[in-house]
Order: structure tokens, then C-alpha cells, then sequence
């Protein structure tokens, strides 16, 4: 085997075309890494609904500014895209999209669900 | 891919927990369509009810497991050095750990009220 250090290394972000199920593959990790920084924070707030009326009418509230929606809306992006990209996973386990086109098929259909049905969840809640 | 090898109890766990997960994001979604708790005292029966407090505490602790592989496997891929690759895991271990003991505290102190 060629030393390491010998073989070319091309990392220009700006520069590498990423195939679709590279941006689905990447997403899934920014989904999880998100999801995972709001543990404490849905903790939090799952206590704080559960102390007395009051604190669950100020968590509501604090849970319906603007910041607080917007958080919302991106942890349910966050959640259905790592959730659809995470049943995608386990076909591919199941070897049942294995072929390149359904590979980049499929990636197709679960960047593009999580955000449709997000999209749809907050017209459906905002209106 | 060494690594895959040794970690496939990892892998095994990390699907476990996977499935858990999407039944109960399931089941919490079908649950809450039919049975919207928009005051406290429904919000309270619903996460206090036998059933769903129990499936309540098994999620956060799938997700803890979860949590903690996928995480590991993001900071093992990114971070080299021996020692901040420690420290930064032996956060992330503390930080859940925390949570999940914060969780069963919400829980049992909701029970008690």
C-alpha cells in the first residue's frame, strides 16, 4: 500500500459537487446533533408544564414567542429528517434500496418529505 | 472500518433504540391527535398516566443510548486528539447522564403532587 501521507487530498468545500445521499447523510448528523443540544432544554420544559397551571400556561407562553416557534419549527425539521432519513437507513440494511438510483432516489424523497411536511405542520399550527 | 466490527454491539443497540424511538414519536403523535390536552389537568393525566409515564421513561432512556452512540460516532469522526476526544466524550456522557437522572426527578415529582 501507497504511503498515506502520498495520496492527493482534494477537501475545497466550495468546490466538491456532493451527491444527493451525501447532503441526506450529512443532514441526518446535523439533525441528531441538534436534537441532541435540545435534550436539556425539552427536559426543562417538560418540568416546568408538569409544576402547576401557572408554569404550564408560562411555558406555553414562552413556547409561542417567535424565538420559541422558531426553535419548534427547526426541531421538527431536525426529528422528521433524521426519523425519515433513519428508515431509509434500515432499508438499506435490509438491502431493499441498494442499486445507485434508488440510493439517490430515495435520498430525494427524504430531504424533500421532511421539509414539505414541516412546511405543512407549521401552516397547519401558525393559521 | 475496524472500528464497525468492534462496535457492533454499538451498531446492534443503536437500531434498537432506533425502532423504539419511531414507535414511540408514532404513538405520541396518533395519541395527541385524538386526545389534544389544551389545559394543565389533561396535560397532567396524559404524561402522569401509567401507560404513557412508563413509555415516557424507557424513550429518554432509548434516546440516552442513542443519543450517546451517534454523538460518539460524530466526535470520534471529528475529533483527533487523544485527549480533548476524552474530555469532550466524557462530557457528552456527563451531559446525558444528567438529563436522564433530571428526567426521572420531573417524573417522580410529578407523581408526587
Amino acid at each position: 500500500m501507497l504511503n498515506r501521507r502520498s495520496r492527493p487530498v482534494f477537501l475545497n468545500l466550495l468546490q466538491i459537487r456532493f451527491p444527493v445521499t451525501a447532503v441526506a447523510s450529512i443532514l441526518h448528523r446535523i439533525s441528531g446533533v441538534l436534537m441532541f443540544l435540545f435534550i436539556p432544554v425539552s427536559v426543562y420544559f417538560l418540568g416546568k408544564s408538569l409544576q402547576s397551571n401557572q408554569h404550564f400556561q408560562e411555558t406555553l407562553a414562552q413556547l409561542g414567542t417567535p424565538i420559541g416557534r422558531a426553535v419548534l419549527i427547526l426541531m421538527a425539521w431536525a426529528l422528521l429528517h433524521h426519523l425519515f432519513a433513519g428508515i431509509r437507513y434500515f432499508l438499506i440494511d435490509l438491502e431493499w434500496v441498494i442499486s445507485r438510483r434508488g440510493a439517490n432516489v430515495s435520498a430525494w424523497v427524504v430531504i424533500s418529505s421532511a421539509v414539505v411536511v414541516v412546511a405543512l405542520v407549521a401552516l397547519g399550527v401558525c393559521t | 472500518m475496524s472500528r464497525r466490527v468492534q462496535g457492533l454491539r454499538s451498531w446492534l443497540w443503536q437500531r434498537i433504540s432506533a425502532l423504539y424511538l419511531l414507535v414511540y414519536v408514532l404513538f405520541v403523535t396518533v395519541s395527541l391527535f385524538f386526545n389534544w390536552p389544551d389545559d394543565y389537568d389533561s396535560w397532567y393525566q396524559w404524561v402522569t398516566g401509567p401507560v404513557n409515564s412508563i413509555a415516557l421513561f424507557t424513550f429518554f432512556l432509548m434516546l440516552t443510548i442513542h443519543a450517546w452512540i451517534g454523538i460518539r460516532d460524530v466526535v470520534m469522526d471529528y475529533v483527533h486528539p487523544l485527549a480533548v476526544r476524552a474530555s469532550v466524550l466524557m462530557l457528552v456522557g456527563l451531559g446525558l447522564l444528567f438529563c436522564l437522572i433530571w428526567l426521572s426527578r420531573v417524573l417522580v415529582l410529578a407523581y408526587l403532587r
